[in-house]
């Protein structure tokens, strides 16, 4: 099996529109997942993970093998995450409003309430961390960050998440 | 020993993405949309190539009338131009079978 970096290269350098697609069937859960943080609706999450395929496509040209390929698409769904989060803003919605998944809508209840636990932006640097299993300096390049905030912000939400279990008594 | 917070988010976390939706037909209808879209990219640059082909064409054949002033090409301009044409077409459909 091609390893993810390989298939990038042949989708930047030759636009081999084949390779991307195995690309995407890699990745899309992983995508989808980062998504549903901005999107209540898994339907919605499903058409921005669409929308963040053909955007990678867009862009795949700047792939330059410099990097793992998951951390690079991860950069490219964090920042649809962060336009979409942005024109929500800017529609007006209450202040303070958190996309929050609804349990009912989530295919996974158990990550949704321990999330729950913690701010948004926590719940994106757990996602980035355990879901596309990013190193701590990779995150740190993805969301603009030096790789010593990322660590201690990752490190003070498993401990949000460590005492609000304890006082409620579920772990 | 494992921190039982690490040892619980992995859990969850390897749980949602095996419980995510298939997402397949996201990937197959993203690649349709690329797909279409590279085709499109290709008929303008077909266009374009046949368009500066033709401009090419019809230049070269104003500078041989002026180099040599003798050589009249206003009869074989059009001639020129069209074989340019059908070399530029040429190479567009040959992008197009390529990419289909």
């Amino acid at each position: 099996m091609l390893s993810d970096e390989t298939l990038a290269m042949q989708g930047a350098k030759l636009a081999d529109a084949d390779a991307f697609a195995e690309l995407m069937r890699r990745h899309r859960k992983r995508v989808w997942l980062l998504l549903t943080r901005y999107a209540r609706d898994p339907a919605l999450a499903e058409d921005l993970t669409q929308e963040t395929f053909v955007r990678a496509w867009r862009k795949i040209g700047s792939y330059t093998g410099g990097g793992r390929f998951v951390s690079w698409l991860s950069s490219i769904a964090y920042r649809e995450f962060l336009m979409h989060a942005r024109k929500r803003k800017e529609e007006a919605l209450p202040e303070g409003h958190e996309p929050i998944i609804d349990d009912e809508l989530s295919a996974a209840p158990e990550l949704s309430r321990l999330l729950a636990l913690v701010s948004e932006e926590e719940a994106i640097l757990l996602t980035l961390s355990y879901a596309w299993e990013l190193s701590h300096r990779e995150i740190g390049e993805v969301t603009g960050q030096s790789t010593g905030t990322v660590k201690s912000k990752i490190h003070r939400a498993k401990g949000k998440i460590r005492d609000r279990l304890a006082l409620t008594g579920a772990a | 020993m494992n921190d039982p917070i690490d040892d619980l988010l992995t859990g969850s976390f390897g749980e949602a993405l095996r419980q995510a939706p298939d997402l397949t037909q996201q990937v197959d209808a993203a690649m349709r949309r690329i797909r279409r879209r590279e085709r499109l990219r290709l008929l303008t640059f077909g266009i374009a190539t046949i368009v500066a082909s033709a401009i090419v064409a019809l230049n070269l054949a104003e500078l041989a009338n002026l180099v040599v002033p003798a050589m009249d090409t206003t009869i074989s301009s059009p001639g020129l131009a069209a074989m340019v044409l059908i070399a530029g077409a040429g190479t567009w459909f040959a992008l197009m079978l390529d990419s289909a």
